[in-house]
């Protein structure tokens, strides 16, 4: 049975490895027949920018971005990350209130988070 | 009656308290005749080896390793317990759909 998957990302992508590993968790569950939905808060957005300098595992990152853009996968930030992070183009990201957010946390039939 | 599956996933190593945390719900769930499906994950296949999850596999848990995350943290998968299956996403995407319960301890 397909499920809809939250997987919250609050891991700080320059401080853990863990913030990449989430996002390989995500592409793997999307691959599947689950609707994974990625929330990436705090600094979690950096995964998605095109400076990658500083975010630990970065080699192994850039492998899994290109399908994570292809597949469409769903992005969610808090409201006024996209102008705080230069997200790179072509990935479907979206604004939403925190407490919206956390709505749609609670209403996903599974949660993964990563903090 | 199917018995109920709950299903879990361990990213943390030996040494957080989530192992334990997972150890002692497996446990009770097994004595509840509920079928366990536990999947070490990331920092969590550093527990391959951990007697507190081992012996749950001989007692019925279905434990599963992510092979990508052994090969990633140098855990040798030499020797392994046969208890344990060594697998990929695939397996944990189908966890989430099978089981009635699913727990992430990250």
């Amino acid at each position: 049975m397909p499920y809809h998957v939250a997987v919250v990302i609050r891991a700080n992508p320059t401080k853990t490895h863990r913030a990449v590993e989430a996002l390989r968790i995500a592409l793997g569950l999307s691959a599947g027949e689950h609707t994974v939905t990625v929330f990436l808060l705090d600094q979690a957005p950096a995964l998605l920018t095109e400076d990658l300098e500083h975010v630990i595992d970065a080699d192994i990152l850039e492998k899994y971005l290109p399908s994570l853009e292809q597949l469409g996968t769903p992005f969610v930030v808090v409201e006024g990350t996209l102008s705080q992070f230069r997200i790179t183009p072509g990935f479907n990201v979206r604004e939403e209130q925190l407490f919206r957010i956390a709505e749609l946390i609670a209403s996903s039939d599974r949660a993964l988070v990563f903090s | 009656m199917q018995r109920k599956k709950l299903g879990i996933l361990l990213s943390t190593p030996q040494s957080h308290p989530s192992v334990e945390t997972v150890a002692t719900l497996s446990s009770e769930a097994l004595a509840q005749q509920i079928d366990v499906y536990l999947y070490l994950i990331d920092e969590g296949v550093k527990n391959v080896r951990d007697p507190r999850l081992t012996e749950l596999a001989h007692r019925g848990v279905k434990l599963f390793a992510c092979a990508y995350g052994c090969q990633r943290h140098g855990v040798s998968t030499e020797g392994l317990d046969p208890a344990i299956s060594l697998c990929g996403l695939v397996v944990l995407s189908n966890m989430v759909a099978g089981c009635d319960r699913f727990l992430a301890f990250t």
